[in-house]
């Protein structure tokens, strides 16, 4: 069997940022696609007709615009959006040789447990099978990440055994309750392509060792403006890896290639944005957008030292009618904040990261904003953000 | 390790499949291009022709060793050689994400204490150790409400009701102290991951259409397993939807600095963005629908883009922006 019958989209990054246009951008044409792919991509135009058509005839619609039509995603369209993912996933390459390889250790090792690399490396010679030493020691590893397999150490040895059943002590209705929870935390916890790939592998664990009836209900409907971040959970996971192996990468500073050594991610859930931080060759602190990959080979560089962390206080109107709603509106958006609760308005003392994030927040309470007190040069800016405002909105 | 690992690929789930197939010895060669073509069926997937030929092409003699050629009165057919094939289990990261929810505040809801333990347990030694996802990311700005003991014995209730479609008995208790109480169908759960609040959407059954009410404020909710109903929520939401919907245009510069922000904060609404030229200047065109409810959420999200982006329409909407701006103008 050729390898090429194992091939699977050479052009996911491609497609990634094609699915990202589709979700954050809502519509596209056959020109944008095309535009967006460009040459190198080996799909005809029909191909790419089937991509979009692959979404399902529920979610993408069109408009006419002149002789252009322009296709636009759903409400729903993010269930679709990770659904395809998987699609395109599940048609991930690998080699003829790992494939058979994969199942004849798994059946050698059913025949006797315990083995070492060299007594498989002999087993699947017996079974005519050539494998070398590297090869076999990279797909055991892969096979023991996967959970399929375990080992023993046994001094500079490693025996292996079929992985046995972890969930054994879990009753049926635990197992019930663990799905409802992977099903609430997949949809609302980044990570959520790995959250729904437990979900699935729970899912056939039950169906298939337990004989249970596995509910195909969606008990959640999530409001996320962010799930076009599972896009980037493949580059997230290879990040991960960088970070806990102290592994620089390449980035660009000021125009200039430079090393970067990655700490950590942060999500800022309000803004649906992924960042990257971590430390430039000269120790200088500095974040990336992790989407930034996805349009350049190399993203970024944003010093963080230049940001300092900024203080305002401010007044809003109390609603009496609706006082209780307000409390627990203003704590769950500002959960930081410290809350002063007077007669007929409450004081917020907020504490962020740079000047945007306080005049966002100064923007998002403005109909009930009754006084601030802040840096000076933040309300100047804020003060020429609502005369910019108001004028863009001028109806005489 | 990689997200999607190559052996949850088409090709491994095919050997698994052909597997499970002929694993009781008695499917001849013809039954196993049936199981193909099933297998094609079951994924949403056409396997790939060059794949089916290959893997059913002895003469090639590589991939058949999987299987074992036997003669019978009826012709050759196929056992595999396979005698068992392995528990599905989790891999590293799947592990990692498990340890992950386990500390996360909201797991009570869920899970007990009994429970949660074994699953610890159930992860092996690095059961009890932060997760990877604890100590690499961080969260910025998210709310966490509590659920305490009564939402998350509702949550349950309405959960297993959802499930089986039995109706539920309510009690709900609103803001401003007016009492609703009645017989239900849960039709489903909503969470709004930015106020991190979870609502029951349901049809109560003296009412004409579904409601919205928040978890926290329902004071009983009992499941009647006598009642059952056979609404679907999509369907049953969907006609209500359309009604209370309204639409606004708003403008964006593609060079603008907030464009990004601006196709992020819009994204939970249903839209169509067309590009246009102005004058040489390229516009993002941004026709949006939303909900009579979610005006207010429209309204911060227009503010908070400002001054990059434009209503153009309806007046009204463009109006309010015009006098909040002035009025907190002379106001401050």
């Amino acid at each position: 069997m050729s390898t090429k019958l194992m091939r699977g989209y050479k052009n996911i990054d491609k497609l990634l940022k094609l699915l990202e246009t589709m979700y954050l951008e809502g519509a596209f044409s056959k020109q944008c696609v095309a535009e967006l792919l460009g040459e190198s991509f080996h799909a005809s135009e029909g191909k790419l007709l089937d991509l979009v058509k692959n979404f399902g005839d529920d979610h993408i619609r069109y408009v006419l615009d002149g002789d252009k039509k322009f296709f636009y995603a759903g409400y729903d369209f993010f269930r679709d959006l990770y659904n395809y993912l998987m699609k395109i996933y599940f048609l991930k390459s690998t080699t003829s040789k790992r494939l058979k390889g994969y199942f004849l250790i798994l059946h050698l090792l059913n025949k006797r447990p315990g083995q070492t690399t060299f007594e498989l490396l002999d087993a699947l010679a017996e079974e005519g099978f050539d494998f070398n030493d590297s090869p076999l020691r990279n797909l055991l590893q892969d096979m023991a990440e996967h959970g399929v397999i375990r080992y023993e150490s046994q001094g500079k040895k490693h025996c292996y055994y079929l992985a046995e059943d972890s969930l054994i002590g879990l009753s049926d209705t635990e197992l019930i309750d663990l799905y409802r929870a992977l099903s609430f935390f997949s949809n609302s916890e980044f990570p959520y392509a790995i959250g729904d790939l437990t979900k699935r592998n729970l899912e056939m664990y039950m169906a298939h060792y337990r004989h249970m009836h596995v509910p195909t209900v969606d008990y959640f409907h999530v409001i996320n403006k962010g799930f076009h971040l599972t896009l980037y959970e493949e580059l997230f996971v290879e990040l991960l890896d960088a970070i806990k192996e102290k592994r620089s990468i390449e980035v660009l500073q000021d125009g200039l290639i430079t090393n970067f050594q990655p700490t950590e991610f942060q999500l800022d859930v309000d803004l649906g944005e992924l960042y990257l931080i971590g430390r430039d060759h000269d120790g200088q602190r500095g974040r990336i957008k992790v989407y930034e990959w996805l349009h350049q080979q190399r993203p970024k560089m944003r010093s963080l030292s230049k940001r300092t962390v900024e203080r305002a206080y401010f007044t809003i109107k109390n609603d009496f009618n609706n006082e209780e709603y307000q409390l627990f509106r203003l704590r769950a958006l500002y959960p930081e904040a410290k809350l002063s609760i007077h007669n007929a308005y409450t004081t917020l003392d907020i504490s962020a990261y740079g000047q945007e994030k306080i005049i966002e927040i100064l923007l998002e309470q403005l109909p009930i904003l009754e006084s601030i007190d802040c840096d000076s040069v933040i309300e100047k800016d804020f003060r020429s953000i609502l005369k910019k405002g108001r004028d863009l909105h001028a109806t005489i | 390790m990689p997200l999607f690992s190559e052996f949850e690929s088409l090709y491994h789930a095919m050997v698994y499949y052909l597997h499970d197939e002929i694993s009781d010895g008695t499917k001849a060669w013809r039954d196993l291009s049936n199981a193909l073509d099933g297998f094609g069926h079951n994924q949403e997937f056409l396997v790939s022709e060059d794949f089916q030929d290959a893997l059913l092409d002895d003469s090639s003699g590589q991939f058949l060793h999987l299987f074992e050629e036997l003669e019978g009165p009826e012709g050759i057919y196929y056992i595999s050689k396979i005698k068992a094939l392995p528990y599905i289990n989790f891999s590293t990261l799947e592990k990692s994400y498990l340890r992950f929810i386990l500390c996360h505040d909201k797991i009570t809801a869920f899970l007990s204490n009994e429970t949660i333990d074994k699953l610890r347990k159930a992860l092996g030694p690095d059961g009890d150790l932060p997760s990877v996802f604890d100590t690499y990311l961080q969260q910025q700005h998210k709310g966490h409400i509590h659920l305490d003991a009564t939402d998350s014995a509702h949550l349950k209730v309405l959960m297993t009701a959802i499930e089986k479609r039995h109706k539920i008995a309510y009690r709900y208790m609103d803001v401003e102290g007016r009492v609703y109480q009645g017989i239900s169908a849960p039709l489903r759960l909503q969470h709004d991951m930015q106020s991190d609040r979870l609502y029951v959407i349901h049809f109560p059954n003296d009412y004409s259409k579904p409601v919205q009410g928040l978890l926290r404020f329902f004071s009983s909710i009992e499941p009647i397993t006598s009642q059952s109903y056979e609404l679907n929520a999509i369907e049953a939401l969907s006609p209500y939807s359309i009604k209370g919907s309204s639409t606004v245009t708003l403008q964006i510069a593609s060079d603008s600095p907030l464009l990004r922000k601006a196709l992020v904060e819009l994204s939970v609404f249903e839209r169509v963005i067309t590009r246009l030229d102005s004058g040489g200047k390229q516009l993002y065109n941004i026709q949006l629908t939303y909900y009579s409810f979610d005006k207010e959420k429209l309204m911060r999200k227009i503010r908070l883009l400002q001054p990059e982006l434009k209503v153009i329409g309806p007046d009204a909407i463009k109006e309010t922006i015009n006098q909040q701006f002035s009025d907190a103008l002379r106001r401050l």
